[in-house]
């Protein structure tokens, strides 16, 4: 909940705490709950400096807005405001242009004592005496719908540091690439535990970088799990080679036991053809990479890993993108790390290839207009790296408050016989982008949890053997039973770091209401 | 000889001028005695921790489902109407700031030149 404070109510704070204390209390639970936010706008500051100063208080104004500096989001005052709070016509011009900051940011409520100012705006207005009412009364904690993502719960950490950076590419004019871009690949490679890190545009074009990179071309194949998104897919098929399908196992990763057996059955002329397999780790879920990297020395076939959904996931202590020759990550909005559209980056540990990726992100080229071989223009646009840097600070924090709602989701799904909640391959540390069920009669489940206000989703639907796009390789229904199996049961979650434990128990609620009245149980 | 002031305390009868003032009298000074009340400087009012308690008893008890402790953070901020400078209080946060204003632009002498 995003909580916008007028002027008026933090100077109460300053002058006179004992003539209003809910100004007191107001500000200090939002302060103290998690998942509430507090924002001000900038025109509040230079008043609040002038009034409590000019009352005799100026130790305590800067005191205070060295408070709202630490603790505050800050909405600027942007001429879209201004304009706003022109049009407003309201009876006062500095609370039109508060209430045209909290509209323009999309806070859900506005503290203030003048309530009558803000009677034009579009963001509920409460006095701090109602909205402590309001809250006492648990209004705010009921929770009748739960969405399947929440971005804009992540505002508050990352707004501002994202504005400064964005002015100053703007006012830089440095829009591709440059020390944004650099300093996110290596913070990311830091944290990666990785040598080397490219940021590149999406998450595909890290895929078909690597694949690049690693020489795939027309005539080749490469193995890809059936279950993923078609991006893993159409890397291979987008460098002209063909992808060869195995099935999922029980963790909805590659089989690795089906992956010998498909290896072990190839024809000769296969498996010359044969040159890398794309192990998938799925949801932030590893997939089993000691055997796989054994196959790979067996086999002599590259590796690279798709950890587009498993940003810090672990296999064996060690960190994914580190196992094969390169990791290809996505920072899609909604990705554990999300960037402010798309992006997407390459870890490697391999020097050679780390230049060769590079010079395959811009045309080919090392040197500006000397191109060396065909590339691509895959290059990171500067506004995502500032926004990837940014965030990156709270990607564990965020990571581990992943782990604990799938542990919540666990801990309350445990007694619904009906429902299968996600196994973690021992030695694993699964990052949960996305927390998967399984059960019979989904389609019913999910339709009922969408009437309860329960956004959920499916991943994926349909396997990649049976997709339209793929029906040239004449993969027929039943070559993958468990993975054509799962598509029909599985069930996504709502899964993000600011879940609330209430939502997560309405959302389980919901799923014991729909089973208790169907009797499945 | 300049004026000198002093307060002292009355014993029954007997009315004690100290020390360091005989030392500097001499034969042509005039005693005053002039009897007013002494105006006690420490405030009356309660310290802001004390304002702090009673605000959380106060909240606590108008709001028991969100009892708890003010944050130290925040206590460290608050102030109490009467450290406000005496002759402001009559005045509101907004009519302040129009003074705030005024007097700034009054330094730079913007109101002045546009009145001419």
């Amino acid at each position: 909940m995003k909580v916008f404070f007028d002027t008026n109510v933090l100077i109460d704070i300053a002058l006179r705490s004992d003539e209003y204390p809910h100004s007191m209390k107001v500000v200090n639970e939002v302060m103290e709950r998690s998942g509430v936010s507090p924002w001000v706008s900038a025109i509040s500051l230079n008043n609040i400096e002038y009034i409590i100063s000019n009352l005799g208080q100026r130790q305590k104004a800067y005191r205070l807005l060295r408070f709202i500096r630490d603790r505050f989001s800050i909405i600027p005052f942007r001429k879209s405001v201004f304009v706003k709070a022109l049009n407003s016509g309201g009876p006062d011009f500095e609370d039109a242009i508060q209430m045209a900051c909290a509209d323009e940011l999309s806070m859900d409520y506005i503290i203030t004592r003048n309530t009558d100012h803000f009677r034009e705006s579009e963001v509920p207005a409460l006095t701090p005496t109602k909205f402590l009412e309001k809250w006492n009364v648990g209004e705010f904690d009921s929770t009748t719908s739960v969405p399947f993502l929440d971005l804009k719960a992540q505002h508050h950490l990352v707004y501002n540091e994202i504005d400064n950076r964005i002015t100053d590419i703007i006012a830089n004019t440095a829009f591709i690439l440059g020390r944004h871009v650099e300093e996110f690949e290596k913070r990311f490679a830091e944290l990666q535990g990785s040598k080397y890190c490219i940021g590149v545009s999406s998450g595909t074009d890290a895929l078909h970088i690597a694949l690049m990179a690693l020489g795939i071309e027309s005539g080749d194949a490469v193995i890809v799990p059936t279950n993923t998104f078609i991006a893993t897919a159409e890397a291979v098929s987008i460098c002209g080679a063909e992808p060869i399908f195995v099935d999922c196992d029980e963790y909805c990763n590659i089989d690795v036991e089906k992956l010998q057996m498909s290896l072990s059955a190839m024809s000769n002329e296969l498996r010359a053809r044969l040159k890398a397999v794309i192990p998938v780790h799925l949801y932030g879920q590893p997939a089993n990479m000691n055997e796989i990297m054994a196959l790979a020395e067996e086999y002599e076939f590259k590796v690279v890993e798709d950890c587009c959904q498993a940003h810090l996931a672990r296999y064996d202590d060690r960190l994914v993108g580190n196992f094969g020759e390169f990791g290809a990550f996505s920072f899609y909005p909604g990705k554990n790390l999300g960037a402010y559209g798309e992006a997407g980056a390459l870890v490697t540990n391999d020097k050679e290839l780390y230049q060769r990726a590079k010079m395959l992100r811009q045309h080919g080229e090392m040197e500006r207009y000397h191109h060396q071989v065909i590339g691509h223009n895959y290059r990171m646009e500067a506004f995502q790296g500032a926004v990837l840097s940014t965030k990156l600070t709270y990607l564990n924090e965020w990571t581990e408050k992943r782990q604990a709602n799938a542990r919540i989701y666990n801990e309350l799904l445990r007694d619904i016989a009906s429902v299968e909640t996600p196994l973690e391959l021992e030695k694993t540390y699964c990052v949960y982008h996305i927390y998967l069920v399984q059960t019979e009669g989904r389609d019913d489940l999910k339709k009922y949890l969408s009437e309860k206000g329960v956004a959920t989703a499916l991943h994926y639907p349909v396997p990649l053997h049976l997709q339209e796009a793929y029906r040239h390789l004449g993969y027929k229904e039943g070559h993958f039973p468990v993975a054509e199996a799962a598509a029909k049961r599985i069930l996504s979650l709502p899964m993000f770091p600011e879940l609330t434990e209430r939502q997560i128990q309405y959302v389980v609620e919901m799923i014991a209401n729909y089973f208790t009245e169907n009797k499945y149980e | 000889m300049e004026t000198l002031k002093y307060t002292t305390k009355i014993k029954g009868e007997n009315l004690t001028i100290p020390e360091h003032i005989l030392e500097r009298l001499d034969k042509r000074a005039k005693i005053e005695v002039v009897f007013r009340p002494i105006r006690r400087r420490s405030p009356t009012g309660p310290k802001i921790d004390q304002v702090i308690r009673e605000i959380e008893k106060q909240m606590d008890e108008e709001f028991p489902n969100l009892r708890g402790p003010i944050g130290k953070e925040l206590a460290n901020l608050a102030g109490i109407s009467r450290d406000i400078k005496g002759n402001m209080r009559k005045y509101t946060d907004k009519e302040i700031l129009g003074m705030a204003r005024m007097k700034k632009y009054l330094e730079k002498g913007e109101i002045i030149e546009s009145l001419f």
